[in-house]
């Protein structure tokens, strides 16, 4: 009991980095300000390789959701990123293949492992975005596919027995393809990332960059990240969420000089200088893919897998999944949405989710009428 | 200047001729001018003329009066005779006695000579999604730079953009030969969200030209008329894709039978070669699969030589042509070429091995242009014509069977009249209508019916057996 008493007490008067009397506690525990000198070894930083060993035990998921016209080399990429075959390329020669009628998502999970750590990758494809003759909302099912997402967690989130794991589907990252053009974005590219970059991570990337010279390229980021800002498009990593200074140094560099990525995919190596490289073999030259000089797609990886992966995951769930949440408690009144306690009532009220979304989604859209509770928390 | 426009040995041949025979500088001018007078009749045919019942009795006219003038011309010494270009084919030069020998095998050379005077135009439009390399590749065929003072507009302005039409023209001489060209661009294209009938305006524009075209010809004045009849479309698939896209396929089956379609692959230098043979392969099936027909080359006559069926062959089998263009000059190998300089190497616009440009010049240009215009003369303007004429026909034909079918003649010819559309469409026919000179109007006719719907309709006779009734 005096254990526990202390033990919330130090935790209060950790956060508060302020020295108090205290009876002497169980574990000496001496709340460390900011100039004041360490008797000894405490151990903290040992935290980290707790945090280490279990995440090796359970491992982490990562849904990353690819975005484009047909063609643009978004299946190429993936496979290129994780240096595996995770996505099923759509252009097989051999066989017959239909641009589909609407959007379709396609979520396809693998497990990688690398260094005894366990991913779950789950990449979601939508084949179908941007091709037909009228685009006009094509977005849509892609915004619903996501705010699904959000709302199987939320769901899970406020069971009363719920899993000490919830199973994570939402999307952490959205790779948006460009086409390049030269010129500048399309409408459509514009549209997709206006409604969509207050909903999930968006990292725009140039796709198929080797159709551009170098000042081509220049060129075209400029252009493209001014478009862009006119058109207050927040695409990841969003300044507003920089934590620190530190962070925002970082970020800012990124943001400014290097995004959009101007990348290009393989997944078939050639032999170069001796070393056997991933690349693109053409009768005047051959493009790597990992070369700097070429193309920046070591930089998106790195960028995406090897200093942000984990960001990516914690602005999905502290923000927009917040944000989503937010919206939806408010619409339901200040209280959460049925829990599992009537999972078959649960069960069949889905049946009638499905068509409701876009008024969740547009906020200006929905009824501001308050909703009973007891009902589905639908307005 | 177009350089190598035409082939070595065309040219070392031409120069001769045209330096025997500049301008209008010939030998025994009293022989020939009577025949010069009548060549102006004898040369529309060739051109631009549909009427032909009319001008075949006065065709006859003029060769009988050339047979005459040549054949005193043939008299002349051999030194002093035109030489023609045709080295193997000149007649002059064959063993038969120069009795038996007519001579109006020298009309090809009369044709030249005319045409060289008069110049040529040809009008081709470019269409496809922007961002693909259009205006590049127009600067890069031509070597002249159309599009200097083009801006590019950004995704806001875009999103008001409708399909625009735009025309440039430029001038072009190259030994002596004038070129007018003329490139008609869509911007706007494909660019939209909602991209649905956004080829509408293409098509009206190439009808507005064959109905203006038509119109013209159909006037009183004939002497000056103007052939803005687009004669070829090159259009641009993207190679993002997975060959073709809805929406050109749409476009393609709009604008199949108004005007000769060449498919290109833009901005091939994003391919590797395995990737562009199938790409190729692709759109060449689903080129077949939609039923859309695209230019087709014209066979080879069987006595052509053994390499020209070889290049019509290469030609055909490259079909869509994987284009690069580029508006800058690059060193590659201490030569100055026309190409585009990577990290990885340099990429050449006229090496065959890199891309098909050469082979789109080449039939562009060098082999298919006048090809081109025939077809678009003889296949997509009769097309047109035929269709105009059968609904004018129509359209007269149901008013005259309204007017008839009314009580009280002088009543119904007054409502008719208030139909004013199909009657002045048949006056402008018969050539009632004044020597109004052709102006570009909107594809409703401008009524001016200044006649009675019944009168005006003797030259459709042939077409529509009611109209003796009047």
């Amino acid at each position: 009991m005096s254990k526990g008493l202390a033990e919330s007490r130090t935790e209060l008067a950790m956060s508060e980095l302020v020295a108090e009397p205290r009876p002497k506690p169980a574990v000496p525990m001496k709340p460390l300000g900011i100039g004041s000198n360490l008797l000894g070894y405490i151990g903290i930083d040992t935290i980290i390789e707790q945090m280490r060993k279990k995440t090796m035990k359970t491992g982490f998921d990562f849904n990353i959701m690819v975005v484009g016209q047909s063609g643009l080399g978004k299946s190429t990429l993936i496979n290129t990123l994780f240096k595996s075959q995770v996505s099923r390329k759509s252009a097989s020669w051999n066989r017959e293949e239909k641009i589909p009628k609407t959007v379709e998502i396609k979520a396809i999970g693998h497990v990688i492992e690398e260094g005894g750590v366990k991913m779950k990758l789950t990449v979601i494809d939508t084949p179908g975005f941007g091709d037909q003759i009228n685009n006009e909302n094509c977005w849509e099912p892609i915004e619903k596919y996501i705010n699904e997402q959000y709302e199987k967690f939320l769901k899970e989130e406020v069971n009363i027995a719920r899993k000490k794991r919830i199973p994570d589907t939402r999307v952490h990252c959205c790779l948006y393809f460009i086409s390049p053009t030269g010129h500048s974005l399309r409408p459509l590219d514009l549209e997709f990332m206006k409604h969509l970059s207050k909903v999930v991570n968006i990292v725009p990337i140039i796709a198929k960059a080797d159709t551009m010279t170098l000042e081509e390229k220049m060129e075209f980021k400029q252009r493209v990240r001014k478009e862009l800002e006119v058109n207050g498009i927040e695409f990841y990593p969003q300044k507003e969420f920089d934590e620190d200074l530190e962070d925002k140094t970082e970020n800012d560099k990124i943001r400014q000089e290097s995004m959009p990525f101007a990348v290009v995919g393989s997944d078939k190596e050639y032999q170069v200088n001796g070393k056997r490289v991933l690349g693109r073999k053409t009768p005047w030259g051959i493009i790597e893919v990992e070369n700097l000089t070429h193309c920046e797609f070591a930089l998106l990886r790195d960028f995406v897998i090897r200093t942000h992966l984990q960001d990516l995951k914690e602005v999905t769930h502290n923000i927009h999944y917040e944000t989503y949440r937010a919206r939806r408690l408010n619409d339901n009144g200040g209280l959460p949405p049925v829990s599992a306690g009537t999972a078959g009532s649960q069960g069949t009220r889905d049946a009638c989710d499905s068509p409701r979304p876009p008024v969740l989604v547009h906020l200006d859209m929905c009824p501001a009428a308050p909703v009973a509770p007891g009902v589905c928390g639908r307005a | 200047m177009i350089k190598r426009f035409l082939e070595d040995t065309e040219e070392a041949e031409l120069a001769v001729f045209v330096k025997e025979f500049p301008g209008g500088d010939v030998p025994h001018p009293e022989a020939i001018c009577p025949s010069q007078v009548h060549l102006p009749a004898l040369l529309d045919p060739c051109e631009e003329s549909e009427l032909k019942e009319c001008r075949t009795s006065s065709r006859f006219q003029t060769e009988s009066q050339a047979h005459l003038c040549i054949s005193s011309s043939s008299m002349l010494s051999t030194s002093s005779r035109p030489r023609s270009p045709w080295g193997r084919l000149d007649p002059y030069d064959s063993s038969e006695d120069d009795k038996e020998y007519v001579g109006f095998a020298t009309l090809p050379n009369q044709v030249h000579r005319k045409s060289m005077k008069k110049g040529f135009d040809f009008t081709l439009m470019v269409a496809g999604e922007s961002g693909l390399g259009k205006s590049t590749l127009i600067n890069s065929l031509f070597l002249t730079d159309m599009y200097r003072d083009r801006r590019l507009l950004n995704s806001e302005e875009r999103i008001m953009q409708t399909v625009e039409i735009t025309k440039h023209t430029v001038d072009i001489e190259e030994k002596g030969v004038k070129l007018k060209l003329t490139v008609v661009d869509t911007p706007g294209f494909g660019d939209a969200v909602n991209n649905t009938e956004c080829w509408k305006p293409v098509a009206d524009y190439i009808d507005q030209q064959f109905e203006q075209y038509f119109r013209d010809e159909s006037g009183l004045n004939r002497k000056n008329i103007q052939d803005n009849r687009v004669h070829c479309c090159l259009y641009f698939i993207s190679p993002f894709g997975h060959g073709l896209r809805p929406l050109d396929v749409e476009f393609m089956r709009a604008l199949h039978h108004r005007v000769n379609i060449v498919p290109i692959l833009a901005k091939a230098d994003t391919l590797t070669p395995c990737e562009v043979e199938h790409k190729k392969r692709k759109i060449r099936e689903e080129i077949e699969h939609f039923g859309i027909q695209i230019y087709q080359f014209p066979a080879c006559d069987s006595d052509e030589d053994e390499e020209f069926k070889l290049q019509d062959q290469a030609l055909k089998d490259s079909i869509p042509f994987a284009v690069i263009g580029s508006n800058t000059v690059v060193e590659a190998k201490g030569r100055r070429v026309r190409g585009r300089l990577y990290p990885w190497g340099i990429v050449e616009v006229e090496n065959p091995g890199h891309c098909d440009f050469v082979k789109l010049r080449t039939m562009l240009v060098r082999t298919h242009m006048q090809d081109l215009k025939d077809v678009t003369r003889e296949i997509h303007y009769e097309n047109y014509r035929a269709q105009c004429i059968q609904s004018m026909t129509r359209m007269v034909v149901k008013e005259r069977n309204r007017k008839y079918g009314q009580e009280g003649g002088l009543g119904g010819g007054q409502t008719g009249r208030e139909e004013p559309t199909p009657g002045a469409q048949a006056e402008l026919l018969a050539g009632v209508d004044g020597s109004r000179p052709s102006t570009p109007a909107p594809s409703g006719l401008r009524a001016e019916s200044r006649q009675g719907p019944g009168i005006s309709l003797p030259s459709l006779a042939p077409i529509s057996p009611d109209l003796s009734a009047s």
